[in-house]
This record gives structure tokens, C-alpha cells and sequence, in this order.
């Protein structure tokens, strides 16, 4: 007698969690009735924003809905499309691959979901394509820049950002032809996005003809002590290190290496154009970097942006704030020309071609591509990010 | 009796669930909790029929989904093949492994586990000419079986079913054989097992190797049908997650590692709007289960 129980509620507990789960995800689908791929004639229109809301990367997570949140608060204030409101719903993907595909899941599940913002990294953005595209669901990704996020054949996958092939050549073009630098050791962070921005921006250092002394990775994770790597570095006496890091890494970085007695110059990418790196003040003074986004560029779409940031959220708006919301509002126009529809925005969205947005001009290639945005290049001077001369 | 038709109803209810629940969303959640019954069973079976704690048992789930990935993007080998190969290539490194592991006892043989499934991430992560580094493995063809593409997730949902049941009854095959005694005297007491004649090595390596090996066709699914793979999946936490579902469910039953997978894919998903409360609740569900029932949902009572 005893030995059946074990099964019965075993049977019982593993249908009740599918059942809970169908109930929830059918409840979620008839919030705002469904139509042919889209939202019904009323109520909001729903678009999701999925990055890493909580776990290690939380603040890049924060930084999208905060940027995308300002778009779509602007686009309703200005009466929405065609008196409808749109709506945010957050996707947490902890930037796990395997969370980014089942966040996609859901929200390709989900007919209310008429578009995505997101992922974060490349390898969460990759875990996600295909189900979007197999669901078809507009996806456009703010910040994965791996050259393989577009393809012609990915027809509902988009980017508003750059590749590491254009920042890599930016940043060589900097570090060789405008500073003279001759020996370069590069230092950085061996996950997806870390190599493909040191591999990019070796390839054009050597092609602008220095040379690169070093070429060392440290592991991702919360790692605190970079003086191995330091110390080879420093034995090759390079006259500029290059960081593929984020900013976080790339403090303790720098602030090690000073401690060390390195004398040489540093460079790093636009993950350094954060608040959060020059909060950390003398330790990054003279630091060069590149980014899309420059809040003192003499350009009214910045400033503007740079305003209204700061009077919604009391903080500076930053490098990922500023991508997340142009690709809030590309989908915003896709919206507008094409109706509040998946196909809709994905063809209207397809035909962009000189959108003005805050970090330059959209214009998607064949590939739904962005690749034509102008970089800055600059220098921490003072505690403040300036154009480099 | 009772038993048997208890599962026949549960089967029959999985079998017919696709057509009640409309939502891949609901769907995919099933293959993942298919997959990783697989894989919580290939544990379970060192666990809880042999008493041998791996902690690094993502290794091997990471090393099949790897080798079929590979095989299937650059090889360009059939879906059938890379899963063969998976399957095989784990279980000979799981061979390899365990004669070196298995001279450690107790904690000292979790510890060598666990540092087995470091040194193997390690090595996805920096092995760059054969995995790709960090940027993993995308693309991973959809599984194919005699031509027909499984590019549905229903489609894929009946594959990793009809699956795990036949694992299901391969391992109950399995535990009643004299193979299975024989882990079970090992599991009650190794010396007395070795006095009555049992090779505990050679059945610990027998093990070892089976155990790899399904985790290895596990793996191979997985990649499949993420279409995605990279080295952040395959980390001591997924280990621990495993362990966890073996533990959660009852380790020395059959079907233990099975609800255990349900239970711990599915709660994440369920608690996944309440997002900051999410992993907190599900670390307090996870102990309030463990507190009320230690020896796992299903198992039996200490003797």
C-alpha cells in the first residue's frame, strides 16, 4: 500500500507544474486577445526588452529598459499610435544562453509580443535567433556585436549598433595612425565578446603596421587579480596596452597595472564610456576609448537625450542607455509605417534608411545591418570623457 | 500492479499533452525537462544505485552536446551520427576518467569530480581551434531522423519522450539484472560486496562508463535542440543543478531523477515574473523540500 503513493503524487505534482505553466502562459496570451500575430484593435501594444535583468550583468539589463523605457514614454506622450499606448515587458535572460532561448520562447509564445529589444551579448542574442526567427518575431539587438548576429537568410533579426570588425578598426586607426603608438600589448577577457574584440583590433594594429607585442586573456568572472597577466605584460615594455574589457574589469586593470609601475598608455573600448568608470577618478585619468555615444557632442538629438535622461532617471544617461533607446525607436517607426503587427514592423523596419537617432543615422543594409555610425574618439581629462584632438 | 498503471496514465497524459497545450512556450519547457530527466538520470544512476557523488557531471553533458555540435556544423555528419558519436566519444572519456577517479573514496572522489568538470570547461572555453573559445557553437542543425526534420518543437517534444522512455526502461532493465545487485551490494557496503565475489572496480568503472554515456546522448540532444552551444552552460553550477534534481527527486529510485528534472526546470519558468524574487523563492522551495522530505520526493526511508 505504501509504495504507491510515491507515484501517485509524483503524477499529481508534475501535471499540477505543466498545468500552472499552460494556465500561465495561455493567461499571458489572452491578456490583450490575440490576433493574426499581434495585438487586438485596443489596449496597449506590447514590445519586450530581454538582457540580463538580474545575475552578473544587471546593470547592462537596467541600462536597456531604461533607454527603451525613455523611447517609448516619449512616443506615448506624443499620442502613441493612433491613440494606443505601447507597453514594456522585461525578459530576464541572467545572460545565459539557456535562459535567452527560453525568454525568447515565451515571448514568441506570447501573440501580445509584437517585437524584441534585446539580447545583451552576442551568445545569449545567438541562443535566441532562431526561435525568433522561426516564430517570427522582429528581434533587434542594441549591443551584440559578434560580424555572425546578421544574416541575409535571418529575415526577422536586426542590429542598431555596430560589429566589432568597424569599432576594432576605429580603435586601431586611433591607437596607430592618430597617437603613433609602435608596440601594443593587448590585454583581454577571453568570453565571446572579449575575443572578437581583440582579434579585431590586432588585425587592423598590425595592418596600420605596429606591432603587437603581447596577446594575453584573462578569464571571465569575477576575478579580482589581473598581476599575472600584468606582469608579462610588463616585461614586453609596450608603449600602449589595449583592454578588450568591461569597464568593471578594466578599472581594476588599470589600477593594478599603475600600482606595478607601468608606465605605458591604455586604451579601451566603449564599454569604458560608462559613469561607473570615471567614478573611479584618478585611476583612469588619460584612459583613451571609443564610443558611439558622447553626451557633450555638439549635436541637438544628443543633448536632447542627455536631457530628458537626466530629468527621467536623475542619472547620466550612458553608452548602453543611448543604443538601447535607438533601438527602441527603430522599432517605434516600424511601428508607426507599418502597423502594430509582427510582419508589420518587420517589413516597415526593413525599409529604414536614415533614421535619426541619438548615436547617428539608421540605415540597415541587406543584412539588416547598421554599420554606419560615426565613432568619438576620446580621452578621460579631468575626470570627464572629452574628443580626443 | 497499481504502479505500472499509475506510469501508463502519466505516459498517456504526456502523450496527449501537445494537444491540450497550444503554447511551444509550455512545450519547450517539456523538452528541456525530457533532456535533463536524462541527464538526472544518468547521475542518478552513480548516485543513488552505486553511492559514487560526482559533482562534475555537467562535464559530461557538456562533452556529448560539444562532440555532436562539432561533428554535425563542420563535419557535417547526419544528426544520427553526431548522436552515436556523443554518446560513444563521452562514455570512453567517462572509461578514462573513472579508473584514475575511482581510486578516491567518499569526499575526496566529489572533490576530483568537480575539479574534472572545471578542467573540462576550462577547456571549452580555451581550446579555440577545435570549440570556438568563447563564441561557442551556433547554428546546431535541427535533429534529423530518416530525412524528416524535426524543426517543431512538438516534433521534437515526442522525440525526447519516446527517448526517455526508452532510457526509462533500458535502466529498469538494468537495476534488476545481476549488474544492478551488484551496484547495490557496492552501494550498501563495498566490503562485504568484495568478500561475496562482487569486482567493485571493474562494476564502479562499468558504471562510470554508462553513466557518461548517457549524459553524452543527453548532451547530444541538447545542442540539437538549442541550435546554440557555448561553454557557460556546461559550469560546476549545472553540475550542482543535476545533483540537485537526483537529490530533490529520491536518488535511489528509478524515477526519482525524473521528477526531480520536471520539478527543477519547470519551477524557474513558473517563478520567472517575479524576477528579482525569482532564485530567491526558488532556493526557499528547494530547502523546504530537502527539510521535508530528505530522502528526495520519492525515496524511501533510510532502512
Amino acid at each position: 500500500m505504501k509504495k504507491k503513493w510515491p507515484f501517485a503524487s509524483s503524477a499529481l505534482v508534475a501535471l499540477s507544474l505543466l498545468v500552472l505553466a499552460g494556465c500561465g502562459s495561455q493567461k499571458a496570451a489572452s491578456d490583450t486577445g490575440s490576433g493574426q500575430g499581434g495585438s487586438s484593435d485596443k489596449g496597449d501594444i506590447v514590445i519586450a526588452v530581454a538582457g540580463p535583468m538580474s545575475g552578473d550583468g544587471a546593470e547592462y539589463g537596467k541600462a536597456f529598459q531604461e533607454g527603451a523605457e525613455l523611447a517609448v514614454s516619449q512616443f506615448n506622450e506624443k499620442g502613441g499610435y493612433e491613440g494606443r499606448k505601447v507597453k514594456i515587458v522585461l525578459g530576464d535572460d541572467k545572460n545565459d544562453p539557456k535562459e535567452a532561448a527560453n525568454v525568447a520562447q515565451k515571448l514568441s509564445s506570447d501573440e501580445s509580443v509584437v517585437a524584441v529589444i534585446g539580447h545583451w551579448s552576442s551568445s545569449a542574442t545567438f541562443a535566441g535567433i532562431p526561435i525568433y526567427n522561426r516564430s517570427k518575431v522582429p528581434m533587434i539587438t542594441p549591443t551584440a556585436s559578434h560580424p555572425d548576429i546578421t544574416k541575409k537568410e535571418n529575415e526577422w533579426i536586426f542590429r542598431s549598433s555596430t560589429t566589432q570588425d568597424l569599432e576594432g578598426k576605429n580603435l586601431a586607426d586611433y591607437a596607430v595612425n592618430k597617437l603613433k603608438h609602435k608596440n601594443i600589448a593587448v590585454l583581454y577577457v577571453n568570453s565571446d565578446w572579449g575575443k572578437s574584440n581583440a582579434t579585431s583590433f590586432k588585425k587592423y594594429a598590425e595592418e596600420f603596421g605596429a606591432n603587437v607585442v603581447g596577446y594575453e586573456s584573462y578569464p571571465p568572472g569575477q576575478s579580482i587579480d589581473y598581476t599575472a597577466a600584468l606582469t608579462k605584460v610588463k616585461g614586453l615594455n609596450p608603449d600602449l596596452i589595449y583592454l578588450g574589457s568591461l569597464y568593471n574589469e578594466g578599472v581594476l586593470i588599470i589600477k593594478q597595472a599603475k600600482e606595478m609601475g607601468i608606465q605605458a598608455e591604455f586604451m579601451g573600448a566603449s564599454p569604458f564610456a560608462s559613469d561607473g568608470f570615471l567614478q573611479a577618478k584618478d585611476v583612469v585619468e588619460g584612459v583613451r576609448l571609443d564610443s558611439l555615444f558622447y553626451p557633450e557632442a555638439d549635436n541637438e538629438r544628443v543633448k536632447k537625450f542627455v536631457a530628458d535622461f537626466k530629468q527621467k532617471y536623475a542619472h547620466d544617461g550612458g553608452y548602453f542607455n543611448a543604443l538601447a533607446y535607438d533601438a527602441t525607436t527603430a522599432v517605434l517607426e516600424g511601428i508607426k509605417n507599418g502597423g502594430p503587427t509582427r510582419q508589420g514592423i518587420r517589413d516597415a523596419m526593413a525599409k529604414i534608411n536614415g533614421l535619426p537617432v541619438v548615436t547617428g543615422e539608421i540605415k540597415f543594409d541587406d543584412k539588416r545591418d547598421d554599420i554606419n555610425k560615426p565613432y568619438y574618439n576620446l580621452v578621460v581629462e579631468n575626470g570627464k570623457f572629452v574628443i580626443a584632438k | 500492479m497499481k504502479k505500472k498503471l499509475a506510469l501508463a496514465l502519466l505516459l498517456l497524459l504526456f502523450l496527449l499533452l501537445p494537444f491540450v497545450i497550444t503554447s511551444s512556450y509550455v512545450i519547450r519547457i517539456g523538452v528541456i525537462s525530457c533532456i535533463f530527466s536524462i541527464l538526472a538520470l544518468s547521475l542518478g544512476m552513480l548516485v543513488g544505485q552505486i553511492k559514487l557523488v560526482s559533482a562534475g557531471h555537467a562535464a559530461f553533458f557538456g562533452i556529448g552536446a560539444y562532440t555532436s555540435a562539432l561533428l554535425t556544423t563542420r563535419v557535417e555528419l547526419p544528426f544520427l551520427g553526431g548522436l552515436v558519436s556523443a554518446i560513444l566519444l563521452t562514455a570512453l572519456i567517462g572509461f578514462l576518467f573513472s579508473i584514475p577517479i575511482l581510486k578516491l573514496k567518499g569526499h575526496y572522489l566529489s572533490v576530483g569530480t568537480l575539479a574534472f568538470g572545471i578542467v573540462v570547461q576550462v577547456i571549452m572555453l580555451n581550446w579555440e581551434s577545435v570549440t570556438n573559445g568563447p563564441n561557442g557553437v551556433p547554428g546546431v542543425p535541427f535533429p534529423s531522423l530518416f530525412g524528416a526534420e524535426l524543426d517543431s518543437d512538438v516534433k521534437m517534444y515526442y522525440f525526447v519522450l519516446v527517448l526517455l522512455v526508452l532510457v526509462l526502461l533500458g535502466l529498469s532493465r538494468l537495476y534488476r539484472s545481476p549488474i544492478g545487485r551488484a551496484f547495490n551490494y557496492i552501494r550498501e557496503d563495498e566490503v562485504a560486496a568484495s568478500t561475496i565475489g562482487i569486482r567493485v572496480v571493474r562494476y564502479k568503472v562499468l558504471g562510470f562508463t554508462l553513466s557518461a554515456g548517457l549524459a553524452g546522448l543527453a548532451g547530444s540532444l541538447f545542442a540539437h535542440y538549442m541550435a546554440f552551444i557555448n561553454y557557460d552552460t556546461f559550469s560546476p553550477m549545472e553540475s550542482f543543478m543535476v545533483l540537485a534534481m537526483v537529490v530533490v527527486g529520491g536518488m535511489s529510485t528509478l524515477m526519482g531523477p525524473v521528477l526531480g528534472a520536471f520539478i527543477l526546470s519547470t519551477l524557474p519558468e513558473l517563478l520567472r515574473d517575479l524576477s528579482d524574487y525569482r532564485m530567491l523563492l526558488y532556493g526557499v522551495i528547494l530547502v523546504l523540500i530537502l527539510l521535508l522530505r530528505p530522502q528526495g520526493i520519492l525515496g524511501k526511508k533510510a532502512s
